[in-house]
């Protein structure tokens, strides 16, 4: 069993060695130029920055990130399922049809979020 | 050589041969391969100056990011700043480590890591890949990557949900997780965009050709809107947000964050081509059983069919127009999450109510074959 | 006929059928939502009474987790009757629910205030028969989640924001507690299911102290649900800050529910002698700290809050005393009159506010809700006669039976310093003049017809306690 993942181990490894090294000889071999305070300032197109450098933005991106955390736990539930599926479901449809009242369940809160406008960019 | 002495050399074998002679030559030929279609498709030369054809331009685009000055400007995060492109590019690459890139080679399998959960692997560590983008935008301190950071997450992990959904009909149909079980199976079985060949006469077969077909669509534009490819380049719309989150980078940074986004389409390429498109299978040519130069073929048939699809990706940028953000969200949480959901119960019905079951892969018989090392593809040796 | 599991999978299609109402369709009036939720909640209060009992049924393994006995159906039932007494009062609450919004209609809002209650609904009841530690996580779970967002409904009232972040914070470290107790005794017994643990902590040779652990970690989380001292310390500003219906149901629904769970856990767990100590003392305190801490308050809803930690205390004697017929008449008791007492508040509150001062000459505002108030703070105090008296003679009968004396001691303390801060309301009422601009307070049929009964309630109850007896023991 781990041995299986000793590979996964190896090229994690291989590749942070490959971007450290590769930030690390850009550094090295990389000119040094001079500092200064325009160039330290952050890029909004030549013109002074101005405001705040994270400014607030919609909330919509918040309901999304929640939408996501539930329906993304109901895919991670049909997995196993998934896998084990076509083992049990002769003369067993009752895997079917909890499956479906489970996904239909999470469906009316989707339905419940949609007609309440989480997709709504309008307004 | 003791087993596993073998088993840690052929392993770094393989992951050296395919990160530093695959991948990585890859992704630089990608860039080059762009800037020549796109110059073929808007009728202009594209870059010809290095070299005959400019073959050798994405070399001395390598040097140039190489060399220029390594600049950290003074009002970012810098811990985070420097962290963001590893993140951006580590996971795009060891995500390629589950995908079985070939058959076997003087009795190695073609697969770095065979592991018994190579699906959700691949989702646990490709999705890690947002923190790359987010932690680059929120480090950078600076209003275009921000947005750009923001406006990523938002649409990656969105489109994550449809990706997720959409390889369940899969999964249902061969009940394991295991890719190299996934390529088996296309090769007795027909490839899952054809799940009929090789059992013609089967209507049901047939009737799953429908959703097999919906669940690869889904999958393949669920994957150019991972990767940030046009048309859902949104995270980096350079018309409005200049170069989205990686704006304040440059140097080796920014071609991590340029690396792991062309790595990503590679791996992205890898899996839907090993999920969908019979993996390093083509009809007639046998596996590396057979010998050691069919083992070759089969990994250049791999190879050649992520090309077809990376040109595809290229194809694709320069002929559509970017989405406009509503429409984005609106297509991945309507449009995508429901049709793949639908899907999935269709696939279910399908194998759950008619009698004669699918012939089911041989392997699955054997329980006891989950998750033990050295199984049907283990190493030759032991 | 009817299989328990029904009643609960009813209530929860009740609520997501209103929420999909409410979504789908713009132009109606809320109330008829309210309405809907009435009529169902009443549909199935009466189904209960025809419930299969638990023997016919069938063995499946679902039955490890649910219970359909007495207890819990009467519990069931509790829940019900409380649910739709809080909506009862939502309609004279749903003036105030979107004020302050920007854009908001006198209407948007309504339709979840009016939902969400029937999910808590659900969850109470599921954790009236949960038997078992999973059943009990999820249900607790289902009840607190559908709370952190009516506590804070009232989005643009500083209060009620405030309230809901503590209750948020405050429930999760509970929840914490009980889902790290809950591995606590699976690790030491090898069980969630509570008999099941019963039978394994009554044998021999098992690791006492990791479950004595676990059980006190659980029961810190269970003091946190049913505001017992030391674990009380969100009460007065949560329910202070809440919409007032809210604060109802979580004085009411929120406590029947960890009360009960509280029984079931503590079934197995009495056996070991320094579990009893350890109530005993949460008992003592929560009796003391509750009465003697309402004395100077002059809000009334953080007066009730209070009085709600003192009941807990009394309700805390009975189940040291284990007797849960105890509990079971006490609940009720303390349903009847905190619904009367926050019912008359809502009204009372509407134009002046929280203070005792809105009370000042209700008697000659609204004669009516005078009575109602005097009724309800007289129960709650003690006076014979009425429910709350019973209550506590039940509560005090058990004490002396199970040798409990200095507890008893306590108790009858703390209740004379309750009759001081009860009647510092009735004074209020009966006895200060009006202020000199104000006019009549209208109450609505719904109201009156439910406040009519709540009183009769509390007076029957009073005198005639058999009923609840008979629908324990069935």
């Amino acid at each position: 069993m781990l041995r299986d993942y000793l590979p996964v181990l190896l090229q994690i490894i291989v590749a942070v060695g490959f971007a450290a090294s590769a930030l690390i000889v850009s550094v090295l071999l990389g000119k040094a130029g001079r500092r200064t305070p325009i160039k330290d300032s952050p890029y909004e197109c030549g013109m002074v920055p101005i405001g705040e450098a994270q400014p607030r933005f919609s909330v919509r991106f918040y309901l999304i990130a929640m939408l996501f955390i539930l329906f993304d736990l109901e895919i991670v539930f049909m997995y196993p399922w998934a896998v084990v599926y076509r083992d049990m479901i002769h003369g067993h449809p009752v895997v079917f049809w909890s499956m479906l009242s489970f996904v239909s369940m999470l469906m009316i809160g989707y339905v419940y979020a949609l007609r309440k406008g989480v997709l709504d960019w309008r307004n | 050589m003791n087993p596993t002495t073998f088993f840690i050399f052929t392993t770094l074998l393989k992951i050296v041969g395919i990160v530093f002679v695959v991948i990585l030559p890859m992704v630089s030929y990608a860039v080059y391969a762009e800037r020549k279609v796109s110059a073929l498709i808007q009728d202009r030369l594209g870059p010809n100056r290095v070299g005959p054809a400019g073959l050798f331009q994405p070399i001395a685009d390598a040097m140039k990011f190489l060399l220029k000055e390594d600049f950290t400007p003074a009002h970012v995060n810098k811990f985070y700043y420097w962290l963001a492109p590893c993140l951006a590019m580590v996971p795009a690459i060891t995500t390629i480590a589950v995908v079985p890139f070939g058959s076997t080679l003087f009795g190695v399998p073609m697969v770095i890591a065979d592991i018994n959960v190579g699906v959700l692997f691949v989702f646990a560590i490709a999705s890690l890949g947002v923190y790359g983008i987010v932690i680059g935008g929120w480090a950078s301190n600076s209003k275009y990557p921000f947005l750009g950071g923001v406006r990523s997450t938002s649409q990656m992990i969105s489109y994550e949900l449809s990706l997720g959904l959409a390889v369940i009909p899969i999964f249902l149909l061969i009940g394991n997780l295991r890719l190299t079980e996934v390529v088996q199976y296309q090769i007795d079985h027909g490839w899952m965009i054809v799940p009929f060949a090789g059992d013609w006469r089967n209507p049901l077969a047939w009737l799953l050709a429908i959703p097999m077909w919906i669940s690869f669509a889904v999958f393949a534009i669920a994957v150019f809107a991972e990767t940030n490819r046009l048309p859902f380049d949104l995270p980096e719309a350079e018309t409005e947000l200049v170069g989205g989150y990686h704006t304040e980078y440059s140097s080796m940074k920014f071609a991590l964050f340029f690396l792991g986004e062309y790595a990503a389409m590679i791996t992205g390429s890898a899996i839907i081509v090993t999920l969908f498109l019979g993996g390093w299978h083509f009809p007639g040519i046998p596996d590396g059983s057979h010998g050691w130069i069919f083992g070759l073929i089969n990994i250049f048939v791999f190879f050649a069919k992520i090309v077809v699809l990376l040109f595809i990706f290229i194809w694709v940028r320069f002929t559509l127009p970017r989405f406009r953000y509503d429409q984005l969200m609106r297509l991945g949480w309507v449009f995508f999450f429901e049709i793949a959901l639908v899907n999935i119960f269709c696939v279910a019905a399908i194998l759950a109510f008619h009698a004669p079951p699918f012939p089911k892969h041989g392997l699955q018989a054997d329980e006891s074959d989950h998750g033990i090392p050295g199984g049907k593809m283990g190493p030759a040796v032991a | 006929m009817i299989s328990a599991p029904y009643l609960e999978v009813a209530v929860l299609v009740l609520g997501t059928v209103i929420l999909l109402i409410e979504s789908f369709f713009s132009k109606f009036d809320r109330r008829y939502l309210g309405y809907a939720a009435l009529v169902g909640l009443a549909l199935i209060f009466l189904a209960t009474f025809f419930i299969a009992p638990q023997s016919t049924m069938s063995s499946a393994p679902f039955w490890n987790f649910y219970s359909a006995d007495a207890t819990s159906l009467f519990f069931k039932r509790i829940a019900l009757a409380t649910t739709a007494g809080v909506i009862v009062m939502m309609f004279d609450f749903a003036a105030l629910v979107s004020s302050g919004v920007q854009g908001a209609t006198p209407q948007s809002g309504l339709g979840e205030f009016f939902a969400l209650p029937l999910f808590t609904c659900a969850g109470l009841m599921w954790m009236a028969s949960a038997i078992d530690f999973v059943l009990i996580f999820v249900s607790l779970e289902l009840v607190t989640i559908s709370f952190y967002v009516l506590v804070g409904f009232t989005r643009r009232n500083p209060a009620s924001l405030e309230a809901a972040v503590k209750y948020l914070v405050l429930s999760a470290v509970a929840t914490g507690f009980l889902v790290y107790g809950i591995t606590w005794i699976f690790g030491a017994t090898g069980e969630t299911n509570l008999q099941k643990i019963a039978t394994v902590l009554s044998g021999t040779g098992l690791e006492q102290n990791a479950a004595l652990f676990g059980g006190v970690l659980v029961i810190i989380a269970l003091g946190f649900k049913i505001a017992a001292v030391p674990f009380h310390i969100w009460v007065a500003d949560v329910y202070q800050g809440a919409p007032t219906p809210v604060t109802a149901y979580l004085s009411v629904g929120s406590k029947a529910a960890g009360f009960i769970v509280l029984l079931r856990v503590l079934d197995p767990f009495l056996i070991l002698p320094q579990m009893q100590t350890l109530l005993v003392a949460i008992a003592v305190l929560t009796l003391i700290y509750g009465n003697l801490a309402a004395l100077p308050q002059t809000n009334v809803k953080r007066l009730l809050a209070y009085s709600s930690i003192a009941h807990a205390g009394y309700l805390l004697v009975a189940v040291v005393s284990f007797s849960g017929r105890a509990v079971a008449f006490y609940l009720v008791a303390y349903l009847l009159m905190t619904l009367l007492s926050f019912a008359v508040l809502i009204l009372v509150s509407q134009p002046a506010g929280d203070q005792l001062e809105s009370f000042a000459g209700l008697s000659q505002r609204s004669p009516f809700l005078a009575f109602a108030m005097l009724v309800a703070m007289a129960s709650l105090a003690g006076v014979p006669f009425t429910a709350g008296f019973l209550g506590k003679f039940l509560v005090f009968d058990a004490a002396i039976a199970t040798h409990h004396f200095g507890l008893v001691v306590v108790a009858i303390v703390t209740v004379g310093a309750g009759f001081y801060y009860y009647f510092k309301v009735v004074r209020a009422i009966y006895w200060d003049a009006p202020p000199a601009s104000t006019d009549k307070i209208i109450v609505s049929p719904l109201t009156r017809v439910a406040l009519i009964a709540l009183i009769a309630g509390t007076f029957v109850l009073g005198v005639y306690p058999q009923p609840i007896f008979d629908a324990l023991a069935r």
